[in-house]
């Protein structure tokens, strides 16, 4: 077929092949999508609460989920205002939420309801024309067995930087969950023409905070690496940082509130990757998606002086 | 177990009495009588006592019959027929040479009875030859993608190399290449596949009535062999496609002796790509993959082969911005390498010994350097599966109408499911840790098929040791099929199989990504089972040089695996050290079914050839902890498969070429609603009432089914004879009347907006190819 080709013939043959493997390439390259619909049928129930000792007020999001194909902004809260919220304790017995529509809550006030570590609170949220919806946590005990230490420094010209291991010392024999977070004070002492500026900032210390499980590694200690870059400054004003303290916040997860979170995260992750596996998040209420859930916090303050290296 | 004994028993007696019958072996290998090279699936056929056999993967075949005068009929697609006539008084050797066929089309088979009488059902064969007419995305040949044309068999995603047999997994394929299995048969995510088609001899796929010799996985056995290369001549092919080039050469190393075969293949994206893209962002992606095939003869008794294979995929991407650099990667990696001897014990006793290593990595990396202060991090995942196996495979046809099979094989795999380096400069943090694990699989086999008059069985029994650390597991796996000449032109066959699959892919995609990744079964993820019955109809057209097929199937499977809900193993992080993720609560087991019908006309020759093929299937799941234990359609149930694939020589060296395919769309897992979910606290930890994030609710797992499949994809074939060999063009067209069909499906932002939508995606719309070839 091509045997018999003139010099013509054949520089038309080229323009033909170049034209073929551009439009082959634009077509290759392009990506094909469309909006599909789906079945529009009324969404689930999502009932959101946690507890933790010491709140000042106990609220709970009672809310319906709604069709992808409905035309509501994402994000838009349908709250659900008629339901019947009780929140049962052995210690302060059954207790009713009132409905706040600035907020779009039920809550009760903490003296009311008090949260205690070691207490089990059950929930019931009551809805015409849907079965009941309950649940049950136990809100844990604090865990003040994490610090943290200075591992190394490094200063060059203008920036100065400390590189920190925090840790938690696990409980043998429960199931533990946390979450650390950290910041450092920073205090800021500015030169300029006419005065000393001073400014104080929080900066955090970890890039992330993971959420950590005991699952695998009962008892064990857990670190987590941190560090602080504190600068000098010669513009506009010469300007010199110090670190005054640490602030570490330790959270420690109820064991469901754990697996709510994580998926949440997982979720968070995944969304628009097409390879990821797609995530369900899972609900500890009957009758309902939602997390009934809690945590206790312990707060420390660490002198930027009585950090040892 | 005692079942598979007795039944065991009773075939062993029945062979004892047959070999009381006089009788005598006829045996021999069959060859190209140019090249030299074996002809495995060749049929042997003797017209008077009408029995027939098909040669094995070396070409070996044996028949015993009582001493006579017989003419011995041998046929194979792309050769001359062959007549021999031949005097039987004492066991003897014959080798038979065939010579290729100038015009394929214009010949007439006719030693077809073994083909009926051959009790394998539920086997897929394409010829080389036709499979390489069949059009293809981007012009690459692939035979695993011609199987997706036939019934029985799904494909996974638009464009993907997955095969899902009845109802089974991607996994569930037990893909061997000269003995070796692979573990990974995938290039670039799946779009083609490891097996460069200039390099393969034959390939099959079997899909139920498994013979015994095969064992360990659920769904199907895809059989590749690789060329020998020619013992008398050198030769060679060399192509250029859009996407790769590859070249073949053969030849022989000492004529008559020795022989070799090369062939290479790899893409030039990365390289055409290069200087289009600025310094600060290169992506880069390439595959290439290299076959070697060597062979000797040693003496009249015995053949050395050595086969290797080497397939690479690798993503790199660098991006910069003013001091920082950042790159990432993915890469996987198949090393398959093995050394067969062949030995013709005596007349009618052949013995193949084969010792396997197959090697599969895979893993990605990230890494970011600063350049103002000269340090760096870097963190590498990776994961991996050994094989090495010892098996000997022995044929034996001392006694009249059967042919006997047995063998062992033992196996030692070495899993590593997750090895992470890490080092982090910035913080002085370094951590190198390694999970690995081991297990063992013992297995025997044998087998007995029988042909007798117009009735005909391949009754086997194939028992496995497998063992994972303390967990020790004992299964036999009983195989019977059992067949009935209706004339001569017909035949109707029955089987059943039981089948185990001790090892595991931990898939999150389906795709073979490398975060997919190979586990043994233990205590807790026990090893799979399946069990399948069918049924089946076969009948020659001698004039249309036809066979038509019809086949029924029912298949169970026990603790079969899919993720629990929520489980993710794809984003390794800080707070996922690999001391800490448990595989196996992140799975859960249970029970799978399926059932169907699959009807196919094939016509291998011809100067119009191709098939049409129907498949009614429905496949299913049950899981006690997902969709409240009930039973919901697996990820591939497609209820209707319809393929036509047509060839047409409409002059000679002219070939035009059609393949359409209908698919019944699939379960998806898709979100129906939306809404928030609240946190306690913000990202610093502060508690916060207005703290939350997006979510969609899933609702039942596979609750939605993607539109239907349809594609037409077009080729043309030019051929010209040149004084040294021919050069082809191809002009190929994919989605001929661009079909929107879909790829995936997912959640989006509607631009602009916080509003979340449902996505379809098409991947590959109308694509023309162009593939240039030339054999010397």
């Amino acid at each position: 077929m091509f045997a018999n080709f003139n010099s013509m013939k054949k520089v038309s043959f080229n323009i033909a092949t170049i034209c073929f493997l551009c439009f082959y390439l634009l077509v290759a390259c392009t990506k094909f999508e469309e909006e599909i619909d789906i079945a529009d049928i009324p969404g689930p129930y999502v009932v959101s609460s946690y507890l933790y000792p010491g709140m000042d007020t106990v609220k709970v999001y009672v809310h319906q989920a709604y069709s992808l194909n409905a035309q509501i902004q994402t994000g838009l809260i349908i709250p659900v205002e008629n339901a019947e919220v009780l929140i049962a304790n052995a210690q302060s017995g059954k207790l009713r939420l009132m409905y706040n529509p600035n907020d779009s809550t039920y809550a009760i006030d903490g003296n009311a309801l008090r949260i205690t570590a070691g207490q089990q609170y059950t929930l019931s949220v009551a809805i015409a024309d849907h079965p009941l919806i309950e649940s049950a946590v136990v809100v844990p005990f604090p865990n003040e067995n994490f610090g943290i230490i200075k591992t190394d420094s490094n200063t060059s010209q203008y920036v100065k930087d400390y590189y920190f291991k925090a840790f938690i010392n696990d409980s043998a024999g429960i199931q533990n969950n946390y979450q650390l977070f950290g910041t450092a004070e920073i205090e800021t002492v500015c030169q300029t023409d006419t005065a000393v500026e001073i400014t104080t900032e929080m900066s955090m210390i970890f890039d992330y905070s993971p959420l950590i499980s005991d699952q695998t590694r009962d008892g064990q200690t857990f670190h987590q690496n941190a560090d602080l870059s504190v600068f000098d400054r010669f513009y506009p004003y010469q300007c010199h940082s110090t670190a005054l303290s640490i602030n570490l916040k330790l959270i420690h997860l109820e064991g469901f509130t754990y697996t709510y979170l994580k998926a949440l995260e997982d979720f968070d992750i995944a969304l628009g990757d097409p390879f990821a596996q797609y995530v369900i998040v899972p609900s500890n209420l009957t009758n309902a998606q939602g997390v009934f859930g809690a945590y206790a916090v312990v707060e420390k303050e660490i002198l930027w002086s009585e950090l040892s290296k | 177990m005692r079942r598979s004994m007795l039944v065991l028993f009773l075939f062993l007696s029945c062979f004892s009495a047959q070999a009381q019958i006089k009788s005598c072996s006829i045996s021999g290998l069959v060859r190209d009588a140019i090249t030299g090279e074996s002809l495995p699936g060749a049929h042997v056929f003797v017209q008077a006592t009408n029995t027939g056999v098909i040669t094995n993967n070396y070409g070996f075949y044996v028949l015993t019959l009582p001493p006579g005068d017989y003419i011995l009929k041998i046929s194979y697609v792309g050769y001359n027929p062959l007549e021999l006539p031949f005097q039987l008084q004492k066991a003897e050797r014959l080798d038979i040479k065939l010579n290729p066929s100038i015009e394929l089309h214009e010949i007439e088979v006719k030693a077809r009875m073994s083909q009926l009488q051959n009790p394998q059902m539920g086997i897929l064969h394409i010829p080389m030859i036709q499979a390489a007419s069949i059009p293809a995305l981007m012009g690459e040949k692939d035979v695993l993608k011609a199987f997706q044309l036939m019934p029985g068999v799904q494909s996974g995603k638009e464009g993907t190399g997955g095969l899902f047999v009845r109802g089974g997994g991607s996994d569930q394929n037990l893909i061997i290449l000269d003995d070796a299995v692979v573990y990974n048969a995938n290039h670039l995510f799946g779009f083609f596949s490891l097996f460069n088609g200039q390099a393969i001899k034959e390939v099959s796929l079997i899909k139920g009535g498994f013979p015994a010799r095969y064992g360990g996985r659920l769904s199907s056995v895809i059989d590749i062999t690789m060329k020998e290369g020619d013992m008398s001549a050198y030769h060679g092919e060399a192509g250029i496609g859009l996407i790769a080039s590859r070249i073949m050469f053969e030849g022989p190393i000492k004529a008559g002796k020795s022989s070799f075969m090369i062939a290479g293949r790899r893409t030039y994206f990365d390289l055409l790509s290069r200087p289009f893209l600025s310094e600060n962002e290169q992506p880069a992606y390439f595959f290439y993959d290299l076959n070697l095939k060597t062979n000797f003869v040693l003496n009249e008794k015995n053949r050395l082969y050595i086969s290797a294979f080497l397939g690479k995929d690798e993503l790199n991407t660098r991006s910069s911005e003013h001091d920082i650099v950042n790159k990432m990667g993915l890469n996987w990696r198949n090393i398959l390498a093995n050394v067969r001897l062949n030995t013709l014990l005596s007349n009618g006793l052949f013995m193949n010994n084969t010792l396997v290593f197959s090697q599969y990595n895979s893993g990605y990396y990230l890494n970011q350097e600063d350049n103002h202060i000269n340090k760096s991090y870097h963190i590498e995942h990776s994961n991996g599966l050994k094989d090495i196996s010892l098996k000997s495979d022995f044929v034996l046809g001392a006694v009249p109408r059967h042919t006997i099979r047995f063998g062992s094989s033992l196996s030692y795999y070495q899993f590593m499911p997750r090895k992470i380096v890490l080092k982090n400069e910035f913080t002085n943090e370094y951590d190198n840790e390694s999970e690995s694990s081991q297990s063992g699989l013992l297995s025997f086999y044998i087998e007995d098929e029988f042909v007798y008059d117009k009735w005909m069985y391949n009754i086997g029994l194939r028992q496995n040791f497998y063992t994972s650390g303390k967990h020790w597991l004992v299964r036999a796996e009983p195989r019977i099929t059992i067949g009935y000449l209706i004339g001569n032109k017909s035949s109707i066959k029955a089987s059943f199989t039981m089948m185990n699959q001790f090892i595991h892919l931990m898939s999150s995609t389906g795709t073979m990504l490398p975060a997919d990744i190979w586990l043994p079964a233990t205590k807790s993820i026990q090893a799979q089972q399946s069990i399948q019955y069918s049924i089946g109809y076969e009948r020659e057209f001698s004039r249309l040089k036809a066979d038509f097929s019809l086949e029924a199937y029912y298949k169970t499977s026990s603790n079969v695996l899919t993720y629990r809900d929520g489980a993710n193993f794809f984003f390794i992080d800080a707070s996922n050290p690999p001391q800490q993720i448990n595989w196996e609560a992140n799975v859960t087991s249970g029970k799978a079914k399926a059932f169907g019908f699959e009807a196919m006309l094939h016509k291998k020759q011809g100067k119009l050839n191709g098939w049409l093929g129907y498949g009614w299937s429905k496949s299913s799941v049950r899981f006690n902890e997902i969709n409240s234990g009930d039973w919901f359609p697996s990820d591939y149930d497609r209820r209707h498969d319809i393929s036509i694939v047509l060839s047409y020589d409409f002059k000679p060296n002219r070939k035009v070429s059609a393949s359409w395919t209908y698919m019944t769309g699939h379960p998806v897992t898709l979100p129906y609603h939306t809404s928030v979910a609240h946190k306690p606290y913000d990202f610093e930890g502060y508690t916060s009432p207005t703290s939350f994030i997006n979510i969609d609710y899933y609702g039942e797992r596979n609750n939605y089914r993607t539109d239907n499949y349809h594609r037409l994809d077009l080729a043309l074939q030019l051929t010209k004879p040149l004084k040294h060999g021919e050069r082809t063009w191809e002009i190929g067209v994919y989605n001929a009347y661009n079909h929107y069909n879909p790829f995936m499906y997912y959640v989006d932002n509607l631009y602009g907006t916080d509003k979340r939508i449902l996505k379809k995606t098409t991947l590959f719309p109308f694509i023309p190819s162009i593939t240039y070839v030339r054999k010397f």
